[in-house]
């Protein structure tokens, strides 16, 4: 698998060594090398590709800031010489953490969980139907009922037109459950039917009379599988 | 190229260079001469933002430039930068800050001539 990726930071001798490790990987393809984040924001509303290295402190906006701007996800891996992002790098879902300055070892081991994560993706076993365990028995819930699915502590709610079931799980176990060509992740507290979408506006969906908060760091995935014109 | 086995200063931190280089002479040959044209001019931004007394500007500058002496082996010199940016957060004053920076640019001073010889015993090395 190739992959196409572009490098954000503002010392160019980071710059450079993340372009000689993609080129010695081989099958990375560099699109471009960016000095900052606004720049990089540029490139990215007219091109897609499928990874970022991202640095995070770099002047005006910062690598977390662009990531906020975009109106999809690639993946992630950031590239900083503090290690106190760790947080925030969970809450926007990277992929890996490299702390500069990087080993083409570290950076190896970096690309494979990327690889890996791509191919986890590919060859996920897609099913129409799940079956939950609610009311001490087994129920068949049919994707195309269910509206969305709320975390409640350790249980989580399907919410369907007619009913709604709690169930004792977690929303990231759900998450992997879920066929991803309809569900989307849209805030830690919910997944969504995309299908069932009325209308998006500001941070919120709206889901038959519910309203439903978009996360900040989600949101351009969200915006990404809804087609806008 | 690859197979032949890079040596460096004893000064230097050679077991990392390994790590980020292998055997690769004219990449590490590349950065060392980077470095070079580099370093000065970033020292000198971190020495304009102490004399203007902006901590947040200092500790900034010292973050671009904590990685890069880690490029030419001098890894003992990130540590350094890298105390003084915790230094910067936790005193917000710059006068708390002036002995570990004038240390940090003794130290520099000191090493900058190893790795401006780096760059010929590279340019040497068969």
């Amino acid at each position: 698998m190739s992959l196409k990726c572009i490098i954000v930071d503002d010392e160019p001798m980071a710059r450079d060594f993340l372009e000689r490790y993609c080129q010695k990987y081989g099958n990375i393809t560099v699109m471009g090398s960016f000095p900052d984040s606004e720049t990089a924001h540029t490139f990215l509303a007219a091109n897609e590709v499928d990874l970022i290295f991202l640095d995070v402190e770099m002047p005006g906006i910062s690598g977390f800031e662009l990531l906020d701007r975009l109106a999809y996800m690639p993946k992630i891996i950031l590239t900083t010489s503090k290690t106190d992002y760790a947080f925030s790098a969970f809450q926007y879902n990277v992929t890996d953490y490299l702390k500069k300055p990087i080993s083409y070892n570290r950076f190896q081991e970096s690309i494979q969980k990327i690889l890996d994560s791509l191919s986890k993706v590919i060859v996920k076993p897609i099913s129409e139907d799940i079956f939950i365990k609610a009311d001490g028995k087994f129920i068949r819930l049919n994707y195309h009922d269910i509206l969305y699915i709320e975390s409640v502590g350790d249980y989580v709610r399907y919410f369907t037109p007619a009913k709604h079931y709690l169930t004792h799980s977690t929303l990231k176990a759900v998450e992997e459950k879920m066929n991803p060509k309809h569900f989307l992740k849209v805030h830690r507290s919910y997944i969504v039917n995309m299908s069932k979408i009325k209308d998006i506006q500001d941070n919120s969906i709206l889901i038959e009379s519910k309203v439903i908060p978009i996360s900040k760091a989600l949101k351009p995935a969200v915006m990404t599988r809804i087609n806008a014109m | 190229m690859e197979n032949e086995v890079l040596t460096f200063d004893k000064n230097l931190d050679a077991e990392f260079l390994f790590e980020l280089y292998g055997n690769d002479k004219e990449h590490a040959k590349m950065v060392f001469e980077e470095f070079l044209n580099s370093a000065p001019g970033m020292m000198d931004e971190i020495e304009e933002s102490f004399r203007k007394n902006v901590v947040e500007d200092f500790r900034k500058h010292v973050h671009k430039m904590k990685p890069v002496f880690s490029f030419v082996g001098l890894t003992h010199l990130t540590k350094h930068a890298e105390t003084l940016e915790h230094k910067c957060r936790n005193s917000g004053r710059m006068e708390d800050l002036s002995d570990l920076y004038n240390d940090l640019k003794i130290q520099y001073q000191k090493y900058l001539p190893i790795v401006r010889d780096e760059v010929i015993r590279l340019e040497n090395q068969k």
